[in-house]
């Protein structure tokens, strides 16, 4: 009989061969197998032999009532002796006017069916022991068809789960090939789950990242741990990369045979982008911070004069007063100048600054650059250099380039002690006019030669702090050379200190529609 | 109204230190400058003031940094130290007071305000 139960086969074929093959053995002429229906609690028949087909439906036995449902109900083999039986209740019962016996059908103390065999020889002839061990065998096969049914269920419903996860899940079985594809793995890949289902794993993943989760997949098998890693992988058509986070596993039966691998892949794309926007928040709201931190010095110091000013004092003291009127004069102006540029980086930042072009003479405004800040270079012994040749007359916005030099000059004074020096040249070719500033100050990190035009790059780093300044400068003068069509570089130099060179057009590419240069870096009309 | 008290200022900023140290000394205050956080601890040490006047945002050792160390060291915990910052959020004011400040003034200021506050710490040291 065991050969009837094959694994695979359905739970009825298996009963219907285990019907037959216990008809032959003991030579019965009824045979039948009931089970519990879920449904309605009575017993119904499954599979018979000896039995026509068209009675089956019509049998449905209660628990408790008969012989049969005695067998349930009490969990031990009955035997009917079909002499002297009510009549009426052989009529209900398959077997007919035989005699039969009844063993329960069990799993677990559980008692699912019956089997029932007709046999007509005197009950206390009857051998319960054949049919007990059928009995036991059937169970078997109910019991794991049952189970079988269960995970088949429950693979569904994970299949189900698994295709609405918003995280992409790839399985290979252990010949590597694809079993389940999800959407989001298939979005993830480019593919779609037909096209990796049945197919080899490596042909599914794409080129550019096979090795990769190949060497995952084989470190995860031989260190029998989950490996992770964040890897960009390409898109068609697109040139960004995606960062996508990859998980390998390797699945393992208890026989220790590795059972499948499962990949998992998550796009990280909204995380990025979620921690950029943070970054962001942040940098806008230390931003805010510095910006009123630089009004409110001057006004601090004009404030404070005012009031001495108004007050008796300093009423015996006219070179004191007369220093306080400068200091005010000074300090308004920086707050003139420092308002400025907070507008100045808002238009920038937004694409509305708009250049004036006009013939330009760039010896003229670094030499007023240089007659408005030279006292100070005085005060603090630094010395200016100035050697410019005949430089060709560039279109640009002179009061833009104007703050150029300003803001580099300031730097180069702020950063150079006494006795230092400043030093300006410049060169020109058919294209351009390149003017190189050259300080004998502390000096720029090199690795620092494009991160120092960010934002209050300064107040990030202790050393700088130490000059003082308001950190907009520099992002403000690469800014304008930018619209202009130029560019502000910083450059290694083999001597003390720092050199800057400016690039400027001969002919500024910056419209007065300041957003025609974005527009057609793009690549879009105007 | 108030007595003359020897008062150390931090600033790094040279028109602060103009201003106030001005306005310190019309009202009888001597004054001594000091240019950085370094500076302060140092001249806080040595010279013993009756009150310090602490910037915030200065170079090489912050306003908060120097407040707590002074009110750690045995040698300056005993001298009062008043805040006074262009720093004017709440948080930037939590953090001066937790520092160990007694009070923290914003810039811009009301001079006759400083006064008053000054002259109150002092009489409460």
């Amino acid at each position: 009989m065991s050969a009837a139960i094959q694994v695979g086969d359905s739970l009825d074929h298996i009963l219907d061969g285990c019907v037959e093959a216990i008809g032959e053995v003991l030579e019965a002429k009824r045979v039948s197998i009931m089970m519990t229906d879920t449904a309605t609690g009575h017993l119904r028949i499954r599979a018979a032999h000896g039995i026509p087909r068209d009675v089956w439906a019509e049998v449905s036995i209660a628990p408790g009532e008969g012989v049969v449902g005695r067998v349930l109900t009490e969990g031990m083999p009955l035997i009917h002796d079909a002499n002297g039986a009510d009549p009426a209740a052989c009529e209900a019962n398959p077997h007919g006017k035989d005699s039969f016996a009844s063993v329960p059908l069990s799993a677990h103390e559980r008692v699912l069916g019956a089997l029932s065999v007709s046999d007509p020889s005197p009950p206390e002839k009857i051998d319960l022991s054949p049919l007990l061990a059928a009995a036991a065998l059937v169970s078997l096969a109910v019991e794991s068809a049952n189970r079988l049914a269960s995970a088949l269920t429950l693979q569904d419903h994970l299949s189900e789960v698994l295709c609405e996860m918003t995280i992409g899940v790839i399985c290979a079985d252990q010949t590597a090939t694809v079993t389940l594809c999800n959407p989001v793995a298939g979005g993830i890949l480019e593919i779609t789950a037909s096209q990796a289902i049945g197919h080899p794993l490596e042909t599914v993943l794409p080129r550019g990242i096979r090795a990769v989760i190949l060497s995952m997949i084989d470190e995860a098998r031989e260190t029998r741990r989950h490996t992770r890693r964040e890897i960009s992988l390409p898109r068609h058509g697109d040139p960004a990369t995606m960062p996508v986070r990859v998980g390998a596993m390797v699945l393992r039966d208890e026989a220790d045979t590795v059972e499948a691998t499962v990949v998992v892949l998550e796009d990280l794309t909204l995380g990025h982008e979620v921690a950029e926007l943070r970054r962001l928040d942040e940098l806008k709201s230390n931003f805010l911070a510095m910006v009123s931190h630089e009004l409110r010095t001057p006004l601090t110091s004009i404030k404070g004069a005012v009031h001495l000013l108004e007050s008796e004092a300093l009423k015996d003291e006219p070179e004191q007063r007369r220093s306080l009127h400068g200091l005010m004069r000074k300090n308004t102006d920086r707050l003139i100048a420092q308002i400025n540029n907070i507008l100045d980086v808002n238009q920038l930042e937004h694409h509305t600054l708009t250049l004036f072009l006009k013939p330009t003479v760039i010896p003229e405004i670094i030499a007023r650059v240089l007659e408005r800040r030279g006292a100070e270079f005085q005060d603090k012994g630094v010395r200016v250099e100035i050697d410019l040749p005949t430089l060709p007359i560039i279109t640009a916005d002179p009061e833009r380039v104007e703050q150029i030099f300003d803001h580099l000059l300031d730097n180069a004074l702020k950063f150079t002690p006494t006795g230092g020096e400043v030093r300006v040249w410049a060169e020109a070719d058919g294209e351009q006019v390149a003017v190189h500033l050259h300080d004998t100050g502390i000096g720029l990190d090199p690795k620092c030669h494009d991160a120092v035009f960010k934002k209050f790059f300064q107040l990030e780093h202790t050393l700088t702090r130490q000059a003082g300044g308001n950190g907009l400068g520099l992002f403000l003068a690469k800014g304008f050379a930018e619209l202009h069509g130029g560019d502000i570089q910083f450059v290694s130099t083999t001597t003390v200190g720092t050199e800057v060179v400016v690039t400027l057009p001969l002919r500024a590419q910056g419209d007065t529609d300041a957003g025609a240069r974005d527009q057609s870096e793009g690549g879009q009309e105007p | 109204m108030s007595e003359k008290k020897k008062i150390l200022l931090a600033d790094d900023e040279e028109d602060i230190r103009t201003i106030v140290r001005a306005l310190l000394e019309s009202e009888g205050h001597t004054v001594i400058l000091a240019y950085d956080g370094l500076a302060a601890i140092d001249l806080a040490r040595s010279e013993q003031p009756d009150l310090i006047l602490l910037d915030v945002m200065m170079p090489v050792a912050d306003g908060y940094e120097v407040c707590t160390r002074l009110r750690a060291e045995s040698e300056t915990k005993h001298i009062p130290i008043i805040m006074l910052s262009a720093m004017a959020q709440t948080d930037a004011i939590d953090r001066g007071l937790s520092a160990g400040a007694k009070e923290y003034i914003t810039k811009p200021f009301d001079p006759i305000r400083l006064g008053e506050v000054i002259d109150r710490v002092l009489s409460e040291a």
